[in-house]
């Protein structure tokens, strides 16, 4: 019995001792594709893998992030201007031409005045005015005209408030909101010849 | 051709003839291997190519102060246990003391009573006592067949003789690698040989009939 036992190890030992099966020679391919996965997963400096892989990923996705961040800082817009406003510019405007004159030819008189007016209402934030108003230099003979003209500004809470005109006569029907008053070189006439004739 | 050192050292720069020069050289007798503990093609395949990735990854560790062969047979063979321990839950749960040996026998029912050359012996008197190396050995068994009787053999049992027998593990290191007991061990492999035996002496009868039904054809 024991003998049995014996010789039936020795019969399996020898049959698959040095067994070998040359029938599965083209599974290199497979082996290849786990090999390449596997080498894939392993650091080394020879070869590609995924500490590469996610060493370009982080430059590229950080340079994109760079260039992303500089093209939004460098094309912002503008802060936009209110729609309503109508600027007109004080080159569109005739020189002002401040007589020492009497109260008589005020009419006549053109005054610096830059106008912006709008009909939007004012808003909290915005502190932009309405009706810039450029004041000479020297206006003190007008002080009157003048006073008027900076006393729009003390009006302009008013929604309703009337039309500005620096030459004292009706220009345009708009609302006014805010008034800021800009200093400007205005060009002086001096008339006192014609004055003098006149006495 | 490289030579097997060549081979090694190329496999330990990961170069990629190399390593296909060592899989080429020792797929075949691996695969021999892998086939005794594995009862499925594609398990075994499985076990092959892990197996060989573990070898590709770990060869920095081969000193060189052994056998190669055995070094990567080692590796196989750890490698087909731990298959085994993984997968386990996907196999039977048979417990092996309650296993009818006699279930996983041929039926011998259907033979002739025909005489065997000159032992005179019929297969229904066959029994483990009268039967011998003699007749098993004249049966002369392939290795496909033998192959069959050892997947025939419940996983644990099979597990067991394959170590011992084939690879000369002894009971102490089969105890360590399967994490049971030594005395289990050693009842496992006698119960592995006994039901082995019994298949042998069914299929050499078979076998012997078989034939000798052709010659008196």
């Amino acid at each position: 019995m024991t003998e049995d036992l014996k010789n039936i190890d020795i019969l399996f030992s020898k049959a698959f001792e040095n067994f070998k099966d040359d029938s599965h020679e083209q599974d290199w391919q497979q082996m290849s594709v786990a090999l390449n996965r596997q080498n894939f997963m392993r650091f080394g400096i020879t070869h590609f893998n995924i500490y590469y892989a996610a060493i370009i990923t982080l430059i590229t996705g950080l340079s994109f992030y760079i260039a992303a961040n500089k093209y939004i800082s460098t094309n912002a817009p503008e802060p936009k201007k209110p729609r309503n406003e109508e600027s007109i510019p004080a080159t569109s405007l005739d020189h002002p031409i401040i007589n020492y004159d009497t109260t008589r030819n005020s009419a006549k008189r053109q005054s610096p005045v830059l106008m912006k007016m709008s009909t939007q209402l004012p808003s909290k934030t915005s502190q932009k005015p309405d009706v810039i108003i450029d004041r000479g230099t020297d206006i003190s003979n007008n002080t009157l005209k003048n006073d008027r003209i900076t006393n729009l500004k003390s009006n302009e809470n008013d929604s309703t408030s009337e039309t500005v005109a620096t030459t004292g006569k009706i220009v345009e029907k708009k609302k006014i909101q805010r008034v800021t008053i800009v200093k400007k070189n205005p060009v002086i006439l001096n008339d006192t010849v014609i004055k003098y004739k006149r006495k | 051709m490289l030579y097997e050192k060549e081979i090694i050292n190329g496999c330990k720069k990961y170069h990629k003839d190399a390593q296909k020069a060592l899989y080429e050289k020792y797929a075949p007798m691996m695969y021999g291997i892998c086939i005794r503990y594995a009862s499925r093609e594609n398990e075994v395949k499985d076990i092959l190519q892990e197996g060989f990735l573990k070898v590709f990854s770990q060869i920095n560790s081969f000193k060189e102060l052994g056998s190669f062969e055995g070094w990567i047979k080692r590796i196989i063979v750890n490698h087909s246990i731990n298959y085994y321990h993984k997968n386990r839950k996907h196999y039977k749960h048979l417990d092996i003391d309650n296993i009818n040996e006699s279930e996983i026998f041929y039926d011998s029912s259907d033979i002739e009573d025909i005489t065997i050359d000159k032992n005179s012996i019929s297969p229904r008197e066959l029994n483990q006592d009268n039967i011998t190396a003699e007749i098993i050995e004249k049966a002369g068994f392939t290795h496909k067949e033998l192959l069959e009787i050892l997947n025939r053999l419940p996983e644990p049992f099979r597990l067991v003789f394959n170590l011992h027998c084939i690879e000369h593990y002894k009971h102490d290191e089969i105890a360590e690698l399967l994490k049971i007991d030594i005395g289990t061990s050693r009842t496992r492999l006698l119960r592995a040989r006994k039901i082995i035996r019994e298949m042998l002496c069914e299929m050499s009868v078979l076998k012997l009939s078989h034939e000798m039904h052709i010659e008196i054809k």
